[in-house]
């Protein structure tokens, strides 16, 4: 996941107030958080800073596949251990008998699920990261053996 | 240029791990800072691994114990190097090389 | 979409679901679930089921044999590979004697206890030499850290303690270190912590001084277990030193090892020859160890693979022997057999699709639930049983 840093490092950094945002720093913040996006900086788009450009693009990739609550799963690094669908503490109390007792989880839309030998994201709606009172929540992440699972920072 | 370091070759402690996700049918391996240091690898390089036969790896620079220089994953090339009287730790020549030996399909 | 036990590895999950998405099924056993199907062939021709085993009967006649593998296929298979041995005076092995073995071996001597006791009332799990995020990849999340269940209802961040020795920071070694309830101890040599075990048994501190906190967190609970992997097998040197720590630390002792049925194999082969050991020659009429494996890889007329991919799984020094022999592999799964110009191919039903029983890492037998329908893709094939039970009524 990229850093803040690292997006205003290829910035114009001219602070120049076109995306509505004060200085080029709180732009790249936003960017991470999905508030604002690349083409909300115009002078990115000129020929001078098209290198950098295409650089932020390939960087903020992964930022694009991030899910409502910033969840990114990295499937090419999970394992499948399901770590993460059994720490859950949501599933942990609405699957008390399956996914908390380390069996696979049965609740009908659960939000993490592994499919085909890896996590999936089935209904984030659950997840304590959604909804007006969210939590920081990272359990999932934190459990996770391989790093597969990242949020997008500052959500 | 030339590089010296293609030149040398040590004695390492190859211990030989698991991996889901190759399955050792890459030939991918973790070698220590310290090998790293004396082949000039920063963070990803190649080295080929000789104990008999000989394999190429691509490798990342990890941290492990003491008198471990290489860990690679359990299979077919793993295989290829490995002794039948303790397959999981042995004693290899290393040196730096270029490329990777393809995978196993 | 049906329930059944999923064989990637000694954890056999009997939870894992399989239709047209295989649920639960991490990606090792998804690998062996969906991997390409074998098709029989002689001579690398295709053919039927029925013409394969008649030519792989005719191979065998009269030929010195050596059966290998059998650590994916059911006991009962096992049993009848045993017999197969039996009548031809074969030699037949496993991978136990290069991996694993040792550590059967040792949970025999030692306490055990069973993953679900473990999974109720288990506080100090110690991974020694073991990664089983890489060897059996649910161990943890099934049984040994993260339920809440039985006396463990707070789960593993107040109720479980996480130890991981290796010599380097695996995955599992990343969570127990990360976690305010675990420790990672990165070892050099196994029998200095072995040694460091027995110092603190005693009061004194040896060269890994977090073992005495280890030893406290110990008493906290009944139930601990040290889960030995490969890294303790094939790195530990003094093995009667080590059976002292575990007895008088009252740790249980799990193996860890990976090999799905390997366990049951060792079980079967006693039962069958009444001798404890990793493998029998029925022409001497010996147990078969490590040391013996070259000779009988060099001295075989016929090599009989069932369920196994020597040249992913063997040294190179010893499945070179088995270039320019006769092979009759009776696999389920394409492989890398295919490099030795196997005469005879067989392909049997997935293990995790047919019915019989294994024995998973802790001793536990596992009955496995014979796939009801299977799919178009995987056509219709006989279980390692029945090839076995065909070619002995030949």
């Amino acid at each position: 996941m990229p850093s803040p840093m690292e997006i205003y490092k290829l910035l114009p950094k001219t602070n120049c107030g076109e995306c509505g945002e004060k200085t080029c720093m709180s732009f790249a913040f936003k960017i991470i958080s999905r508030e604002k996006k690349l083409e909300e900086c115009k002078p990115l788009f000129s020929p001078k800073f098209e290198k950098n450009r295409k650089k932020l693009e390939e960087m903020l990739e992964i930022v694009k596949k991030a899910e409502e609550t910033g969840l990114v799963v990295n499937e090419e690094l999970c394992i499948g251990c399901a770590n993460c669908v059994v720490s859950c503490p949501v599933h942990v109390e609405k699957d008390p008998y399956n996914a908390a007792m380390g069996r696979g989880i049965k609740m009908e839309n659960p939000i993490l699920r592994i499919e085909n030998g890896v996590v999936k994201v089935v209904e984030l709606n659950l997840c304590r990261r959604y909804g007006k009172n969210r939590t920081l929540c990272i359990v999932c992440r934190e459990n996770c053996p391989t790093d597969a699972i990242s949020f997008v920072e500052e959500m | 240029m030339f590089e010296f370091t293609k030149l040398m070759k040590f004695d390492v402690k190859v211990v030989v791990a698991d991996d889901i996700l190759h399955e050792g049918d890459k030939a991918k391996a973790l070698i220590s800072k310290g090998l790293a240091e004396k082949f000039g690898i920063k963070n990803r390089g190649f080295i080929r691994l000789t104990r008999g036969e000989s394999v190429c790896f691509e490798v990342l620079v990890s941290e492990f114990a003491e008198g471990v220089d290489v860990v690679i994953p359990d299979g077919y090339f793993a295989n290829r190097l490995a002794g039948f009287e303790n397959p999981r730790r042995f004693t290899a020549e290393a040196e730096k090389c270029d490329e990777a030996d393809v995978d196993v399909i | 979409m049906q329930e059944i036990v999923c064989t990637g590895c000694s954890c056999l999950c009997d939870d894992v679901v399989y239709g047209d998405t295989v649920y639960h099924a991490c990606r090792k056993g998804y690998r062996l679930l969906t991997g390409k199907k074998e098709e029989n062939s002689v001579n690398g021709e295709k053919t039927d089921v029925y013409r394969a085993l008649k030519a792989a009967r005719d191979v065998i006649d009269g030929k010195k044999l050596l059966i290998f593998g059998l650590d994916n296929v059911t006991c009962e298979a096992q049993e009848l590979a045993l017999k197969l041995a039996k009548d031809f005076n074969a030699a037949i092995v496993d991978h136990s004697a290069l991996s694993g073995g040792k550590l059967l071996e040792l949970s025999e001597r030692l306490d055990s206890v069973s993953l679900e006791k473990f999974r109720d009332e288990g506080y100090v799990s110690i991974y020694w030499g073991a990664n089983p995020h890489n060897s059996i990849p649910r161990l943890l999340s099934r049984f040994t850290y993260y339920p809440r269940c039985g006396k463990r209802q707070r789960g593993y961040e107040e109720d479980r303690f996480l130890v991981v020795a290796d010599v380097r920071k695996s995955e599992t070694a990343k969570l127990a270190e990360k976690s305010k309830t675990g420790l990672f101890i990165r070892i050099e040599k196994d029998d200095e912590l072995v040694d460091s075990f027995l110092k603190a048994l005693n009061g004194r501190a040896g060269k890994y001084p977090e073992v005495a906190r280890i030893l406290k967190e110990v008493e906290k609970a009944e139930v601990n277990a040290v889960f030995g992997g490969s890294g303790l097998c094939s790195g530990l040197k003094d093995f009667d030193k080590f059976e002292d720590v575990m007895k008088k630390s009252g740790l249980y002792f799990i193996p860890a090892t990976s090999k799905t049925n390997m366990r049951g194999f060792l079980e079967t082969v006693a039962e069958v020859t009444g001798c404890r050991c990793y493998g029998y020659d029925f022409e001497r009429g010996a147990c078969l160890n490590l040391k013996d494996l070259p000779e009988v890889f060099a001295c075989c007329e016929a090599v009989m693979v069932i369920g196994a991919d020597p040249l992913r799984t063997l040294p190179h020094e010893l499945s070179k022997r088995l270039a320019g022999k006769v092979v009759v592999a009776i696999n389920s799964l394409k492989s890398l057999v295919r490099l030795l110009k196997p005469k005879v191919t067989i392909a049997s039903t997935l293990s995790a699709f047919s019915s019989g029983t294994m024995v998973r890492l802790d001793g536990v037998k596992v009955e496995l639930k014979e796939l009801k329908e299977m799919k178009e893709s995987e056509g219709k094939t006989l279980s390692d049983e029945e090839v076995l039970k065909e070619l002995l009524s030949m």
